[in-house]
């Protein structure tokens, strides 16, 4: 049975939860990218006589350790954090469909060796891989965006192959060439047209897990470098003071909570939206 | 035909439902290709550990107070200053041998290191899943038996959330309220101070029971309770997930409904055959979760201040202890490796379907 | 309907045995915590648990990387003399007397009669004699793989002694190649260990073992690496000891020291953030403790790769704009932290030259110096850990720095690095901040900053000047007193008046938090960051 696309659609947008974490999502973009402009804070512009400051009309989230206002460095901070994010999840994406393609389409050895790449790849911890590339490749946000990707991309090959492969197999090529299309262009449409769906979903849940490992890293001290703002950063920044002044750590632990929470429940509505039995 | 992802309904760390024919074909397949993809591992991680800049002879031989020529000798002693292949072969040598190397941060062979201090981590690991696990599929089978109601809504936000909070974060707030602000558990180690106990295992609640040590039972389980619920809150959250969206798959299918008709009780239908079906790729979700729960375990350890390889491991990377970081991290790969081929084989075996394209 | 009471039944079944199960977990778990602590025999000393930042190694090897956690070792082993409690003299350990010949060359120490190791084999002047030699010589069979740093940078490299002999059964004379005016400096960082142990394979980290290698007050009962030590008093110490029990426990993060404090898992927290200190210090059932300061924090500008940094101006103006008192009231202990004038030592220890003035703060003038340098773009690169001995916010410190001297029109790059790379990469930068702990006999540390070490600084660096080696060597050499102050004075005065390659931060000590049950806990001062203290009037409940 096939899914129209009407159905899927229909199907995504219903789901109360999902809908919820499309808005959530949503406003959270809208925060950062936004936000910044309308509360104009320089994220930069310490003032050592008020470090560590509770909320206050000035500092509606209270100020860090270097009197900085935390507000605007949670909103500066989360375009840094998410830059980072989706530019890794979307290169992972890329990268990674294009090696399934290849690996997908071609089979034999090539298929073999890349599958063999990635499964090596595959079987060292997302954050210890993520963690060492970073070291080797030092801090800063390029670095960074970098060490995230690589970690992603057997995930999202892995799945456009075995895309691939199930296109292969079924009736779309035989039908196809029967009528004289090119078998690379017949496997590339219908591939695109059934993995889209798929790749959605574990893009957004890659999201969510990139955004828990950039945090990580910005926790470990690696990551971004300062004055940067970046939610992970702040994070350990704020952890000294957890009992002083719970909010420095508390926000930027939840703006985190809270976007990884959207991102896996907009993937799970593509899930769901996707899964004809629910 | 429509496009059916594997990763979707069946979760089954991310392989294809391509296998060849035969059991036997399955198994040799998969495990004549361990070696290449074990070197793999190990070659990786060597690049990686050596293309940093960093001093470790500096470091250790005292920074700042660093005399060259000591830090000149220790580097020759580390087999530093030998060029790379040269380094590799050595260090596949070595592990030819058993020999895991020689951790300079830590004054000892990696593997009485590991010995060490893995059993914390195995049992800080294993309590995490003996109370994550149950949880989970507690949570996700009641979401299964009534989607769609509120119920099912509770649920499915509990383990978002649980898949989505930082750990550290985490750990510290339960530390500070249960520990801190409550008093009712210890946030640090794993026994009380000047405790005279002699390991067997190293798993300290299973050496209390050999030992038949009733106050050593209660005071590990004591001390392991708030690092173990810190790091099984994730792992609660992807099994209730899993469980979720797996029983509900089950119970559509169409045997399921047929058994109904028949009014064969839904004790039975759920019980024996939603069950049966859907704890197969469990196993697979098992095999994937554990990689990841090492890492979750580095930052619990660092809370709780639990003397476990996880700490350890960051410790080293940070330390430039490079031939620690290696045969960790190749252990850790070894395990995913193995851990998946037995998933593959038993699913396989469990269910001849897969066998089959 | 039929099907909701079977699926109620089995819900409350699985309820009851989920129940059950979290009963007897409890269960058991009280009686874990309630059978917790054995109870204290006779005496009435206590035990004391104490939470550190770092101070329990992975082995007791001598050869462990400098700083040696020296907290455990004083605790195990005491060296031959001892860092003094309140100021910066020196008192006897092992040792009851030294002496040294008019050339410098020969020093006579003489060793406390009626010690013992804690297998009960007496310290006499041949232990001594073995032990110091596996310090010194690199081919004692005593010796381990490491380094033996404090010698290198108290003796050079290789050493300048000629020997070490026993003169007789108490005595012991170290002969020098070069001249020095007191070695008990160095010296007081060298535990002595009982030579036979140590001979034993594998003793470094044999609890058994551990526990007969001792010279000091307390004997190892339980080591974890990396995690505590566990002490029993040592019974035959010639000095009384009231303590019962000694528990070291590592707890790398602050926050999680504070919280083991507060909750009672340990009954002294040390170096705690400034904030958690100041809190607790302020809350019922906790005192606080802190030392005279022991370590200057200073910023240095490192051997220059821009022409910028050539001229002295600039070089002045980086000092002008940089608001330390604002750094040492926000990053700084207020109990310990003190206002510094000078960068490498502090007030009171031998060298430092009173008639420096306070740091003088002047972004105008910054602006100014750097107008009539002529430099418009300056840009400087710096690196820094997260974390370093007793600057628990020394990244933050660093940003704050950068936004004063971009104030002045100055750019910062700041690098966060961990620690190896600090170390190898810290030359291919431009200035850093760091800390130098005091001792006794600042020579090294005047060494260390004026001289450079282990390679002298060469040109353009303005510590290249020949007047400054000069000055260090003559002191590091002379054996009279008076000149080797006077020389350090002139050294500090060059760098406030003409160098400007040091900007003195603060002058800060070490800090703990207790619980109201312990009583007569003191902090000695402090050297590099770690304590020594003797726990001889300690008592807990």
């Amino acid at each position: 049975m096939n899914i129209t696309h009407n159905d899927f659609m229909r199907r995504l947008l219903t789901n109360r939860l999902s809908g919820f974490g499309f808005v959530l999502l949503l406003a959270i973009i809208l925060a950062v990218v936004i936000g910044p402009l309308i509360w104009t804070v320089d994220p930069a512009a310490q003032n050592l006589a008020e470090r560590i400051a509770p909320p206050s009309a000035a500092h509606p989230l209270g100020t860090d350790s270097l009197g900085r206002d935390v507000l605007s460095r949670i909103l500066y901070g989360g375009r840094t954090t998410l830059l980072i994010t989706f530019t890794a999840v979307l290169l992972s994406g890329i990268i990674g469909a294009a090696i399934g393609l290849i690996a997908g389409y071609f089979g034999g050895v090539v298929d073999a060796v890349l599958m063999r790449i990635n499964d090596v790849l595959l079987a060292l911890p997302f954050l210890l891989l993520a963690l060492m590339i970073s070291v080797a490749l030092g801090p800063g946000i390029v670095n960074t965006a970098i060490a995230l990707t690589i970690p992603a991309i057997p995930r999202d090959a892995r799945l456009v192959r075995a895309a691939v492969l199930s296109v292969k197999q079924g009736d779309y090529v035989f039908a196809a060439r029967a009528s004289g299309v090119r078998s690379r262009v017949i496997i590339t449409r219908h591939v695109l047209r059934n993995i889209s769906s798929g790749v959605l979903m574990v893009m957004s849940v890659g999201v969510a897990y990139s955004l828990l490992a950039v945090a990580g890293l910005g926790f470990l001290g690696l990551g971004v470098q300062p004055p940067a703002a970046e939610w992970g950063a702040m994070l350990t920044d704020g952890r000294m003071y957890i009992i002083s002044n719970p909010v420095v750590v508390l926000v930027p632990g939840l703006a985190i909570m809270l976007t990884a929470l959207a991102a896996n429940l907009v993937g799970d509505a593509f899930r769901d939206a996707f899964d004809v039995s629910v | 035909m429509t496009f059916a992802p594997p990763t979707v309904k069946r979760v089954r760390g991310g392989r294809t439902a391509f296998a060849p024919d035969s059991l036997a074909r399955v198994i040799l397949g998969r495990v004549a290709i361990l070696p290449v993809v074990l070197l793999g591992i190990v070659a990786v991680v060597f690049l990686l550990n050596r293309a940093v800049p960093g001093d470790p002879a500096q470091v250790y031989a005292g920074g700042d107070r660093a005399d060259p020529e000591v830090v000149a000798g220790l580097r020759e002693q580390w087999g530093l200053d030998r060029p790379l292949i040269e380094q590799f072969f050595r260090y596949l040598g070595q592990l030819f041998q058993g020999d895991l190397g020689w951790s300079f941060s830590q004054h000892a062979p990696v593997v009485d290191v590991l010995a060490a201090k893995l059993p914390a981590t195995v049992e800080l690991t294993l309590a995490a899943l003996l109370i994550g696990i149950p949880i989970g599929l507690a949570l996700g089978i009641s979401s299964a038996r009534s989607p769609g109601s509120w119920v099912d809504h509770v649920c499915r936000v509990l383990a978002i959330g649980g898949i989505s909070v930082p750990i550290f974060w985490l750990g510290l707030m339960l530390a500070y309220f249960f520990g801190v602000v409550l008093g009712w558990f210890p946030i640090s180690g794993r026994m009380p101070a000047f405790t005279d106990f002699q390991p067997i295992t190293g798993l300290l609640v299973v050496d209390s029971l050999l030992r038949l040590d009733v106050p050593m039972l209660g005071a590990s389980l004591w001390h392991l309770f708030l690092p173990a619920v810190t790091l099984a809150v994730y792992p609660a959250a992807v099994v209730a997930r899993f469980a979720r969206s797996s029983y509900l798959d089950v119970l559509s299918e169409n045997y399921i409904r047929t058994a109904r008709a028949f009014g064969i009780s839904p004790r039975v239908i759920v019980g024996v055959l939603a069950t049966k079906n859907a704890v197969l790729p469990l196993i697979n979700l098992l095999g994937l979760l554990i990689p990841s729960l090492i890492v979750g375990a580095v930052l619990v350890e660092i809370v709780f201040s639990w003397p476990g390889i996880g700490r350890f491991l960051l410790d080293a990377l940070l330390a430039r202890d490079y031939i620690v970081v290696q045969s960790v991290t190749l252990l850790v790969g070894v395990l995913y490796v193995l851990l998946n081929l037995t998933a593959d084989i038993l699913h396989a075996v469990l269910d001849p379907r897969t066998r089959k394209t | 309907m039929h099907h909701q009471s079977h699926a109620r039944g089995r819900f409350w079944k699985r309820t009851t045995t989920l129940l059950t199960t979290v009963a007897a977990a409890a269960a058991l778990m009280l009686a874990g915590c309630t059978a917790a602590p054995p109870a204290d025999s006779e005496s009435t000393g206590g035990s004391l648990r104490i939470a550190t930042p770092d101070g329990v190694p992975a082995a007791f090897n001598l050869g462990s990387a400098y700083p040696l956690s020296t907290l455990t070792f004083y605790e195990v082993a005491w060296p031959l003399f001892l860092p003094s409690q309140s100021d910066f003299d020196i008192e006897n350990g092992l040792a009851d007397s030294y002496e040294r010949s008019d050339d410098g060359l020969v020093h006579t120490i003489g060793i406390r009669e009626g010690m013992t190791f804690h297998d009960g084999s007496a310290i006499d002047a041949a232990s001594v004699v073995e032990v110091l030699e596996s310090y010194f010589f690199a081919d004692s069979p005593l010796r381990d793989e490491g380094a033996y740093s404090i010698v290198s940078g108290a003796f050079g490299s290789p050493p300048t002694i000629a020997s070490v002999e026993a003169v007789d059964d108490l005595t012991v004379a170290i002969t020098l190649t070069e001249p020095r005016a007191d070695i008990r400096d160095p010296l007081f960082q060298m535990p002595i260990m009982n030579p036979r142990v140590m001979a034993e394979e594998g003793w470094e980290t044999d609890v058994e073992l551990l526990g007969q290698a001792g010279s000091g007050p307390f004997r190892i009962t339980n080591f974890s690496p990396g995690a505590f030590i566990e002490f029993e008093r040592y019974e035959d110490f010639i000095e009384p000891v009231s303590l019962d029990r000694l528990r070291i426990e590592q707890i790398v993060d602050p926050a999680a020291r504070a919280l083991a404090v507060q909750s009672g898992n340990v009954d002294v927290a040390l170096e705690l953030t400034p904030e958690d200190h100041v809190r607790l210090a302020g809350t019922e059932g906790f005192q606080e403790h802190a030392s005279q300061a022991g370590n200057n924090v200073f910023m240095r500008l490192l051997p220059p790769h821009l022409p910028e940094l050539d001229d002295p101006r600039v070089r002045e103006a980086i000092s002008l704009a940089m608001n330390v008192e604002a750094y040492r009231e926000a990053f700084l202990n207020p109990a310990t932290a003190q206002a510094s004038t000078q960068p490498v030592v502090v007030a009171g220890v031998a060298g430092h030259n009173p008639s420096i003035p306070a740091h003088e703060y002047d972004p105008e003038k910054a602006r100014e110096l750097l107008e009539e340098a002529g430099v418009t773009d300056l840009t400087l690169r710096t690196l820094t850990m997260e974390t370093s001995g007793p600057l628990l916010e020394l990244r933050a410190m660093h940003e704050a720095v950068a936004a004063d001297l971009e104030a002045v029109g100055i750019t910062v790059e700041l690098d966060v690095v961990d620690e190896p790379t600090y170390f190898a990469e810290r030359y291919n930068y431009d200035y850093e901040i760091l800390w130098y702990g005091n001792g006794y006999n600042p020579d090294f540390i005047f060494r260390l900053f004026y001289l450079g070490y282990p390679n002298p600084w060469s040109e353009p660096y303005p510590l290249a000047d020949p007047r400054v080696a000069q000055l260090v060597r003559e002191a590091t050499t002379s054996i009279d007193r008076d000149q080797q102050i006077a020389n350090w004075q002139e050294l500090q005065r060059l760098n406030h008046d003409e160098l400007f390659v040091g900007v003195p931060i603060a002058d800060v000590g070490s800090s703990a938090i207790s619980t109201a049950q312990v009583h007569g806990f003191e902090l000695g001062w402090s050297d590099r960051g770690k304590l020594a203290w003797l726990f001889q009037d300690t008592t807990v409940g």
